[in-house]
């Protein structure tokens, strides 16, 4: 019963399938892309601004960036999925102020500021990690059981944390009354200006690498990106899946906001302002798509850098703030139209 | 309709008795004081209004009302719509963008209400107003950083840089321009490097202090223009091997601040601390302004309105290591002026 | 061959590279005026490439096309429509929110002063529509329309604004077969009024029924142009096509003696009435119906996703939960719509297979590269996926080279019951071949297949029992077998009794 016609030229040759593309894969090929622009920025800011090629400004940057890119992990997790977190700006003050109100020393009387609740301050740390996650929560709530989309609700989250650290910290600062301990995070040094910000984000982005790779959980966030609805039938829990990034990703900005804190030795409510956006640039800026399922945490790594070599050359040069953001608006949008460009040149 | 009659004619009734009540009450009441503040969640402000009332009862025997305008500009509006109503016999305003209430404003001057402003005027109101002193005090904080600079260093010429409002009227005025004046006054041939950007905070300041330190690591003087721009300032030198000083001796540079919280008092007289000296705003002597200059006018010794009239200013208070004798005075100044009860710091 | 007046298009020598890969090669055939013109090859023989030429989506690498005799190429689509050519895409381009006439009009909205004015054209564009579909009222939204009829508005469009030629590509691909024989009725008429259509569709039956002319491609290569009433049957089209084993005849198999895996009591929700049914272990059940009969719904109800009442016993146990429960109770579902359900478009093969059963390739829920990687050469093996690595992403491979990766997910699921939603829509016959002899080969290991679809062929191909649904209510149940009516079935399908 079987209607077998057979053509010499329609044989197919069996060929040997293999694991490699031969040529490098998109995201390979972008990372190296955005190498290669950090390799140019960093090699006309070493030309032209004076003091920059030294190992000094090296550590310096690495130490301004740090912040930024422990952020940056969870917002391009984030991202990964083809969704938004613009609240962690607000969560990094909010946990700053936090950590200050618990540590604060409650035996001061007359002014509010100056008098906080006097928990040790580690406890004090702790609370106020659960507290961040408590912001992610909402905002998981809110997109995943009320479907909201991502950029209303974290706009809202960024609004909900700031307001508590502005009400928390009178639109101030608090930073009479902390216990020594409170600035050891910030005064650790390892050598020169390297802190232990700079070691948590080593840390925390091979920990990301590792996850964003090789793990279950990591390839679920490609997995979601790239198509929610066939993740959904595949049997993946897309949902809880997305209300741990949210919540990952604000106790990340409250790990931020605890180690600036104690650098500062202060917890300020105008901190980190333009945070969540500047997370979200070097996401994208480092290659990670905003329409989800194509990135690295290696991405963002490299868009900080990209905008850091910036900002710092631009105060080396001591130039005025509005060509400051003119430059890196600027570069910002020749980077991406370039990435574009080359991706879709490579995928023709 | 029958019964909104009735109703009406019982509400004038009331009316009228609570107004003659009211007006009654007016003739035998101490005089009534509005005292207006942008916010009461500012200790500074809040402790000027706390030696207003203090002040007002022991030396007039009036009383106080604190009007807060929670940093928000119709809150204060209706602050003064509501002072007005309650029959403030003064008020000492601070409100800002004050157009809109400047027509109730006329009103109540017709009123015989006395009304003077604080730190923002109210545009085309020209009523008696009052400036904290700012000026003088940048001026004295950039002579002395230079005289110290010179006196520890006279082979090293001065290079100085502000950190904090580049683009900012009254930071210009009141603290970037004088600064700049004060420093050049004992040393005109030092380096300028101009204000930079960091009025996004303490962690912009950092940035901005450890770029600029790295390019010019001959600066020396710093004036940095708001307290949450120093807690960014001084970790960024300190980060990179600076900000300290051999016991009162400059080292690396001398920073100056503004605000002058208790932290800046404890931080200023610490002798291994480069941060040397803060422009705080004294509450008490605010307070004692703001209410003497209504006094005056109600004694007719100010006119209520006068367009030529100069601006009075409170004068700022300079806490410096090298401007007060001892740690023991400044801890006294500040504790009486923000009414705190810090102890002395022992170093 | 005629004198050259008569043929409308030319096609001299076309070539067209991409990087690597000659998609068009050296091809050359005319196309008659007023015919239908059937152009048929398996998925990656060209076609696409060919007609995104024509209609100015790519442009030619060397070669010649004549139109009406004059050299013609078209930088954009836009130009193509302006010399005449109209396409209609599988993917309809109508705008969902607006009225049926706002879309008929749109893009070429006559304007004064910038306001929208309602003109000759409007008219013309209202009436061509009333006499192809007169059941399709101007000012209802699209949005309530079946996609056949958004079909026939699209239709409308490109007729009433004098399109010579009119491109179809798989235009009954989501169509009952109702719809599909109101569809032939108008392009039969588009025809008689000077429109030449060009056909493309893996539906061979429809081009031996509808087509004039037809133009067989293989692998980039012209590899015949001739009239329709010379090819003898399906399977030389076939040969010309692939020249390779095609379907398998459905051979009856005793199932009743079976033990049952799942049976159905009573499910029921706004789609859906009281359907009750079951599943024998190793049995391949069909559920025929038209589009809108129910078919999507009762596999979603099935697979977790839609509320129902009744239940569903499997194994012996109630199903509750979602895909996730369903999955790891042992069912997998082929989705409807491969695109937006069953893919990952920008994820390579590698990362597509094993989605649905992550425990095999992990340990403590970190990924083993080498189980990944074997997974990934074992499916593209055993399926015969065409791609030389497993790094491809999904979007770079044909229809039927994505569904088989759809099917590779769940056949690594390792499950016991699958469910086929349409399962070779939009599939050349190659990959359709291969799909129902892999059903075939897993009923024969024991699993249960489920088949929706509203192909009667594919039906009859595979499935030993045949389920008929017609607006959500079960009408009969029909034991497959050579004798089996044909006519019958279409007749219960269709609302008839």
């Amino acid at each position: 019963m079987t209607v077998l016609t057979t053509d010499q030229e329609g044989m197919k040759q069996i060929k040997h399938v293999s694991d490699s593309k031969g040529t490098i894969s998109n995201l390979t090929f972008i990372i190296f892309a955005m190498v290669g622009v950090l390799v140019i920025v960093f090699t006309i800011a070493s030309m032209i601004v004076p003091r920059f090629f030294d190992l000094a400004t090296m550590s310096n940057l690495l130490v301004q960036q740090s912040e930024l890119i422990i952020i940056g992990i969870g917002v391009t997790f984030i991202v990964i999925t083809g969704r938004l977190d613009l609240s962690v700006g607000g969560v990094v003050a909010m946990a700053g102020v936090l950590s200050a109100y618990f540590a604060q020393a409650n035996t001061r009387a007359e002014f509010s500021l100056s008098s906080g609740l006097g928990l040790p301050y580690w406890l004090a740390v702790v609370l106020t990690l659960i507290c961040c996650m408590g912001i992610g929560a909402v905002n998981a709530l809110f997109i995943v059981k009320f479907k909201i989309a991502s950029i209303i609700v974290t706009l809202g989250g960024m609004s909900l944390a700031r307001g508590i650290a502005m009400i928390i910290a009178r639109g101030a600062q608090r930073n009479v009354g902390l216990p020594p301990e409170f600035g050891f995070f910030g005064r650790f040094s390892i050598i020169g200006t390297i802190n232990l910000a700079v070691c948590f984000m080593i840390v925390l982005v091979l920990i990301a690498l590792f996850v964003e790779k090789k793990t279950v959980f990591g390839r679920k966030l490609f997995l979601i990106g790239s198509n929610k609805t066939a993740a959904d039938l595949s049997g993946i829990k897309t949902d809880r899946q997305i209300a741990q990034l949210y919540i990952i990703s604000s106790f990340l900005a409250g790990v931020t906001g605890i180690l600036m804190a104690s650098k500062f030795c202060s917890g300020n409510s105008s901190i980190a302002g333009g945070y969540e956006f500047d997370a979200l640039v070097i996401t994208v800026l480092g290659g990670t798509s905003i329409h989800g399922g194509f990135g690295s945490v290696i991405c963002a790594v490299i868009g900080a850098f990209i905008l850091g070599i910036l900002s710092t050359s631009v105060n080396m040069l001591g130039y005025p703030p509005a060509s400051q953001l003119l430059v890196r608006g600027f570069v910002i949008v020749i980077a991406i139209l370039a990435q574009r460009y080359a991706l879709n040149k490579r995928n023709v | 309709m029958k019964r909104t009659l009735v109703v009406c004619v019982v509400l004038l009734l009331c009316a009228s008795v609570v107004f003659a009540q009211a007006s009654r009450e007016r003739a035998e009441q101490p005089l009534k004081i509005g005292y207006f503040v942008s916010t009461l969640d500012n200790s500074f402000h809040q402790s000027h209004s706390v030696w207003a009332e203090r002040y007002a009862a022991e030396e007039y025997g009036a009383q106080v009302q604190v009007f807060d305008g929670r940093s928000d500009v119709t809150t204060m509006a209706e602050n003064f719509d509501q002072a007005y109503a309650q029959g403030m016999n003064m008020v000492s305003l601070h409100i800002w963008q004050g157009e809109s209430i400047r027509p109730t404003a006329l009103e109540a001057l017709d009123d015989g209400m006395i009304i003077t402003s604080y730190f923002d005027k109210i545009p085309e109101l020209p009523v008696p107003h009052i400036m904290p002193g700012e000026a003088e005090i940048s001026f004295e904080m950039g002579r002395i950083a230079a005289e110290q600079w010179i006196q520890a260093h006279p082979n090293k010429p001065i290079v100085f840089v502000q950190v904090g409002w580049p683009d900012h009227e009254g930071v210009t005025t009141g603290r970037s321009q004088p600064f700049y004046e004060g420093v050049m006054s004992v040393a005109p041939d030092a380096e300028y490097l101009g204000v930079m950007d960091a009025s996004r905070g303490a962690d912009h300041a950092f940035n901005v202090i450890q770029d600029l330190v790295q390019t010019r690591p001959d600066i020396n003087i710093i004036y940095s223009q708001a307290d949450n721009l120093t807690v960014g300032t001084m970790p960024a030198l300190r980060q990179m091997g600076r900000g300290v000083m051999d016991n009162g001796v400059p080292l690396t540079e001398i920073v100056a601040s503004v605000d002058c919280p208790w932290t800046e008092v404890v931080e200023i007289f610490d002798p291994s601390s480069s941060l040397k000296m803060s422009m705080g705003l004294p509450p008490k002597e605010t307070a004692i302004a703001r209410i003497d200059l209504m006094m005056d006018v109600y004694n007719g010794k100010v006119s209520q309105l006068d367009a030529g009239a100069e601006v009075i200013y409170v004068p700022n208070t300079l806490i410096g290591y090298w401007t007060q004798d001892t740690v023991e005075e400044a801890v006294a100044w500040y504790n009486e002026q923000f009414g705190e009860n810090e102890t002395v710091p022992t170093y | 061959m005629g004198s050259s007046n008569e043929h409308i298009l030319e096609i001299r020598n076309l070539v067209k590279d991409f990087p690597g890969v000659r998609a068009v090669n050296d091809v050359s055939f005319n196309i008659k005026k007023n015919t239908v013109h059937c152009l048929v090859g398996e998925n990656g023989a060209g076609k696409s490439t060919l007609i995104k030429i024509l209609t100015g989506a790519y442009q030619r690498t060397e070669g010649t096309i004549l139109l009406r005799g004059e050299e013609y190429s078209a930088r954009n689509p836009k130009e193509a429509r302006d010399n005449g050519i109209a396409t209609l895409f599988q993917e309809l381009n109508v705008v969902d929110q607006l009225t049926v006439e706002e879309n008929l009009t749109l893009g070429l909205e006559d304007t004064k002063f910038g306001f929208i004015r309602s003109s000759t054209k409007i008219k013309r564009m209202v009436e061509t529509l009333k006499d192809i579909e007169p059941s399709i009222h101007p000012k209802h939204r699209v949005s309530r329309l079946s996609v056949a009829k958004k079909q026939i508005v699209e239709i409308a469009k490109a007729a009433a604004s004098e399109a010579e030629i009119i491109i179809m590509d798989e235009p009954t691909a989501s169509l009952s077969e109702k719809e599909i024989n109101r569809l032939f009725t108008i392009i039969r008429e588009l025809r008689k009024k000077n429109v030449t259509v060009i056909y493309i569709s893996h539906r061979l039956d429809e081009i031996m029924e509808l087509g004039d002319m037809v133009t067989v491609m293989r692998d980039g290569k012209h590899i015949a142009t001739k009239p329709v009433s010379e090819v003898k049957d399906r399977s030389e089209l076939i040969h010309m096509m692939i020249g390779k084993t095609v379907f398998e005849e459905y051979v009856p198999r005793e199932t009743s003696s079976m033990e049952p895996l799942l049976t159905a009591k009573g499910i029921s929700n706004s789609k859906l009435k009281d359907l009750s049914f079951h599943v024998n272990k190793g049995e391949i059940i069909g559920f025929y119906g038209l589009v809108g009969s129910g078919k999507t719904e009762l596999a979603s109800a099935l697979y977790g996703i839609d509320r129902y009442s009744g239940e569903f016993v499997f194994k012996g146990k109630p199903l509750k939960g979602g895909p996730s429960d369903a999955i790891a109770s042992g069912i997998a579902l082929v989705p409807e719509e491969r695109r937006t359900q069953g893919i990952f478009p920008n994820l390579t093969i590698r990362m597509n297979i094993p989605v649905m059963n992550m425990k095999h390739i992990t340990k403590r829920n970190i990924i083993r590269d080498h189980l990944d990687r074997k997974t990934a050469k074992e499916y593209i093996t055993k399926l015969n996926i065409v791609t030389d690595t497993t790094e491809k992403e999904l979007s770079k491979l044909s229809g039927g080279n994505q569904q088989k990766v759809v099917f590779s997910k769940c056949l690594f699921a390792d499950s016991d019951l699958l469910i086929l939603d349409e399962p070779t829509r939009g599939v050349d016959v190659g990959a359709k071949s291969e799909i129902y002899s892999i059903v075939r080969h897993l009923s024969e290991q024991g699993t249960s297949i489920i088949v929706f679809s509203s192909e009667l062929q594919e039906i009859l191909y595979s499935c030993d029992r045949i389920y008929l649904l017609f607006d959500g209510v079960l009408k009969a149940e029909i034991k497959n077998g050579p004798d089996v009516d044909t006519a019958k079935i279409i007749h219960i399908a269709t609302g008839g009794m």
